[in-house]
């Protein structure tokens, strides 16, 4: 071990009080790391042997006085994304199970092959303002209109879950409360 | 006795008077740490007292994998950045930074031992930048490991290590502007 490598050593030795064998062969024959780690040590033990200072008695009462007067709530997990998740899909499937002519209108599409490829293109292609007019022309005016109810009523699902469980949330703290 | 995890699942299914078992587990070496950090007595206790109450308040937060001991010793890092950060705004109290008292039974037989030495290393101290100052307070006065401070801290294990280096070298630089080199390798 060299005057540098135990420079370092110091710094990330991990041990506060031990020097490894390796170390303490350096320490022994370079005076000037010698130095180092005794001016080290001073600092070291000064600071962990600094006393421990005393509390008021009255601490730990104190802070009982300063606490709000119901319990936190307990910890529990969140399980509002997985019940959002779930709401989604159910949405989806419902829309999908019940609308024949969607169905037919996207298998359609899927046999044709590439035409996510091809809508893609035309979409990026239309100006911002004509994207619908795009999708119209690509999808047909049947399939827009159908894929927009079900971002509707996926979007209106979504938002009644939610408030369900905002409002569940704060029915139990008024529960809590009480 | 109870662990931690348990006394918290008390305290959240209603017992509230079980926190007082948590504050009495860790008051002295938060408010050991709130001092060396903040170096006033009556701030200190005041934060120690802050770091509880918030500590109760986010026990919903607290995940049931984590370690509650660093989880609660980063609510008094904050607490203290945030009274550090505080005191910053108003000049004077930079001026008046208190000396923590050493109890008057202490033992005077070498120089590292006694008040004199203390007190250079307080002052020192004090003029330390926040981080390095908790680095050290966590390191060598708490005694957590580089892991644990770097969570603590929410900077890496790398950075945590520097500010320990640069900590030592401000300390030393400032404490040997004080003592003379001989004396403080005797």
């Amino acid at each position: 071990m060299n005057c540098s490598t135990f420079r370092r050593y110091l710094n990330e030795a991990e041990s506060r009080a031990t020097l490894s064998a390796e170390a303490q062969e350096h320490v022994l024959s370079c005076g000037s790391c010698q130095m180092e780690w005794r001016i080290q040590q001073n600092f070291v033990r000064a600071l962990e042997t600094e006393p421990a200072p005393q509390l008021s008695a009255q601490f730990t009462h104190a802070i009982m006085a300063k606490l709000p007067a119901f319990a936190p709530a307990r910890p529990q997990r969140n399980y509002e994304p997985a019940l959002l998740f779930v709401l989604i899909l159910a949405g989806l499937a419902t829309t999908w199970f019940a609308s024949e002519g969607l169905r037919q209108s996207v298998l359609a599409l899927s046999a044709e092959g590439a035409w996510f490829t091809v809508l893609v293109q035309q979409v990026l292609a239309a100006t911002l303002w004509k994207w619908r007019d795009a999708l119209t022309n690509i999808l047909g005016e049947q399939i827009l209109q159908q894929a927009l109810q079900v971002l509707l009523i996926t979007l209106v699902t979504a938002a009644v879950a939610k408030g369900a469980v905002a409002l569940d949330e704060r029915l139990r703290k008024m529960l809590r409360r009480l | 006795m109870a662990s931690d995890h348990q006394l918290i699942v008390r305290v959240c299914a209603g017992e509230r008077e079980v926190f007082a078992q948590l504050i009495e587990r860790y008051k002295s070496r938060i408010f050991h740490t709130t001092l060396r950090m903040l170096r006033n007595r009556e701030e200190a206790e005041e934060a120690a007292q802050d770091v509880f109450v918030r500590a109760y308040r986010g026990l919903p937060k607290f995940r049931e994998d984590a370690s509650f001991s660093t989880w609660i010793f980063k609510i008094c890092y904050n607490v203290c950045l945030n009274y550090l950060e505080r005191r910053k705004k108003n000049l004077a109290d930079l001026t008046e930074v208190e000396s923590c008292p050493l109890p008057e039974e202490e033992t005077v037989e070498r120089l590292f031992e006694n008040r004199e030495f203390q007190r250079l290393l307080e002052e020192a101290m004090a003029v330390l930048p926040a981080k390095q100052s908790s680095a050290l307070v966590l390191y060598h006065v708490q005694q957590l490991s580089y892991n644990e401070i770097a969570e603590i801290m929410e900077e890496s294990v790398g950075n945590v290590k520097t500010h320990l280096f640069r900590g030592r070298a401000k300390l030393r630089e400032k404490i040997l502007q004080r003592i003379p080199l001989e004396e403080l390798v005797a």
